[in-house]
């Protein structure tokens, strides 16, 4: 990409959320070296999380899918590890298509793989059967 | 009618940890719970971001809950579902309602309140006529998306940037209903910034502070509504009027706890909408203990864990003829929330006037104002017997101090103040001199 090959920094502001504090860290990633550096933040944990929002924002995939033969209609669900960010919403559409079947425990895999992340969906709770 | 060593009224976390803890104790106990299974408010809470104190790993609300109702499954804890529970009388008597058997009452020698909190309605939407259908609390809303697993709309305005409201808005976006706008009449936003950078931010909803709605159009249902910013007085400024279509409002706007029960017991009500509480969780009626969102609206439910772990304990203790201080709660002292501080649990502390030692309390209570570098600081008989620097604080984050105090220093009544750190010295010398 032009971007990549062109020498200005590319710099982003983001606001830490690891603690009270919210400091506004500065990211930005030298063009040659490709080292991502961090301003702004009062504490190490901000380096780390402006570095991970910074070149792979990931966020967890939380989401209902729908159930059959279950004494509720959905069932909560959850990704195992976060998954990147632009895959969100894609994933969700996957969850949406899926159905799952009355009974269920907290932590079956619902989805194995999800996207190709290598990352599964599971279920948050048990559900029964409808009686 | 059943007896029942100890029961508690409401089968959500608080009620869950309350029941665990009173059944290790060795006694009898009963969950009433009105709705059709355990869990309360986190079974519609899906998103992450609990049991990071207790378990030391970050789950979903369903997730905190189930490990939670399995313990209760495997125990020999009595639960009864779909139980409303109508009365509670001072000497403990509790009536019940149930589709299946009618009205069922249970006597127990000692009671754990843990109904949770209600959403505010009344006032949260002040516009004059009739109004129209779709204009739901958000944890409503939430209920039936999470639960129910529909949502009556497609386009929505958010008023109130509570963690409710915003997480809500992420929810919202992720099933496909657009969020126009969160409109928020603080001058900052009221809950987590975590939440404002990953339900907001991230889907690019726009949060408008310092504004709230002037207008909402529809006759049967919503069709538009109109906010506009407002001045120190709360009136709307002219000319900041912003417009959209929508279908559904949701409102976000603070909980209140729920204690009509409670009242209707016998027990005094304090300021922040919760029974009143000694250093045992005990309201001001013998036997009658609270904890969770009943006695003070929580954050992080991890909090609500420990709290009503505590209350299970000591009502299991009473029920055994254990709780040392029982009945003679004459020699209280009163505890007041003094410079920015909203109210502090307990308000009262039956036990350090007798107690020989250094008397070990764990206070909980909300500032009224975001600060940056206080102290919290404990004064009694013009002295000030603790202090605590902090950094930040923030209305939305519940502040816990656990302190050991000196019966000796300790006077008919303490107060809890939040000060400025540099400040501090005059504050103290001013108040000392006032005192004496
Ligand atoms: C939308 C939302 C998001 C939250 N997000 C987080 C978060 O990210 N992290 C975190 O740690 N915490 C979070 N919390 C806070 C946490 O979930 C609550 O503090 C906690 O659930 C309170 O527990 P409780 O048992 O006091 O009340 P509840 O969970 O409300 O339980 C009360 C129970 O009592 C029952 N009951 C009431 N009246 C009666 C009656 N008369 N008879 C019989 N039963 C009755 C109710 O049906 C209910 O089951 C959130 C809360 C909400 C509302
Ligand atoms: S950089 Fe450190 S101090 Fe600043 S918000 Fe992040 S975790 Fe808190």
């Amino acid at each position: 990409m032009d971007e990549k090959a062109s020498n200005e920094v590319n710099e982003k502001e983001i606001i830490c959320v690891i603690c009270p504090n919210s400091c506004r860290l500065r990211v930005s990633q030298d063009p040659k070296t490709k080292e991502i550096n961090v301003e702004g933040n009062l504490c190490p944990r901000g380096k780390k999380y402006g570095i991970s929002e910074y070149s792979n924002p990931v966020r967890m995939l939380i989401t209902t899918m729908r159930v059959e033969k279950g004494k509720l209609p959905v069932i909560p669900v959850r990704s195992t590890e976060a998954i990147p960010k632009s895959l969100l919403i894609e994933a969700v559409k996957v969850v949406n298509d899926t159905h799952c079947l009355a009974p269920i425990k907290m932590g079956d895999i619902l989805i194995d793989n999800i996207l190709n992340t290598k990352i599964s969906v599971i279920a948050s709770r048990d559900i029964d059967v409808k009686n | 009618m059943e007896n029942i060593d100890v029961v508690i009224i409401g089968g959500g976390p608080a009620g869950l940890a309350a029941a665990l803890a009173a059944h290790d104790e060795g006694v009898s106990v009963a969950i009433l719970e009105r709705d059709h299974e355990l869990g309360g408010i986190l079974q519609q809470c899906i998103h992450n971001g609990f049991g990071l104190r207790y378990f030391k790993e970050e789950l979903t609300g369903p997730e905190y809950a189930q490990r939670f109702i399995n313990k209760i499954k495997e125990s020999k804890i009595n639960i009864f579902l779909n139980i409303m529970v109508m009365q509670i009388t001072s000497e403990k008597v509790i009536t019940t309602i149930n589709p299946k058997n009618g009205v069922v009452h249970f006597k127990a020698k000692s009671i754990v309140l843990g109904m949770g909190c209600r959403e505010r309605t009344r006032g949260a939407i002040n516009i004059p006529g009739t109004r129209p259908a779709g204009i739901f609390p958000a944890g409503q809303a939430q209920r039936f998306i999470n639960i129910e697993g529909y949502f009556p709309g497609k386009r929505v305005l958010i008023l109130g940037s509570g963690d409710i409201g915003m997480i809500m808005a992420r929810r919202c976006m992720m099933e496909g209903i657009k969020v126009v706008a969160v409109a928020e009449v603080l001058p900052y936003p009221s809950g987590l910034k975590r939440n404002q950078v990953q339900c907001l931010d991230d889907y690019g909803i726009p949060l408008y502070l310092r504004h709230t709605i002037i207008d909402i159009r529809g006759k049967e249902r919503v069709e538009g509504v109109t906010i506009a910013g407002i001045d120190e007085k709360w009136r709307p400024i002219p000319g900041t009027e912003k417009t959209w279509d929508v279908d559904t409002i949701l409102f976000s706007v603070g909980l209140i706890p729920e204690n009509e029960l409670s009242s209707n017991a016998g027990c005094k009500i304090a300021s922040n909408g919760g029974p009143e509480v000694d250093e045992f969780l005990q309201t001001t009626v013998p036997g009658i203990f609270a904890a969770g969102n009943v006695l003070q609206v929580h954050d992080l439910v991890d909090f609500v864990t420990f709290e009503a772990t505590r209350a299970g304990i000591n009502a299991a203790k009473y029920a055994k003829d254990e709780l040392t201080i029982k009945k003679d709660q004459k020699e209280v002292v009163y505890v007041k929330p003094g410079s920015d501080v909203g109210y502090v649990v307990p308000e009262r502390i039956c036990g350090i006037k007798n107690s020989k030692e250094p008397y070990g309390i764990e206070f909980s209570f909300r500032v009224k104002n975001p600060r940056q570098n206080i102290i919290a600081e404990i004064i009694s008989k013009g002295k000030i017997i603790f202090k605590r620097k902090q950094k930040f604080v923030l209305p939305s984050e519940m502040i816990h101090l656990k302190v050991k105090l000196n019966p000796e220093d300790v006077g008919e009544e303490i107060t809890i103040n939040i000060i400025e750190q540099d400040s501090s010295i005059n504050v103290i010398e001013k108040e000392m001199l006032e005192g004496s």
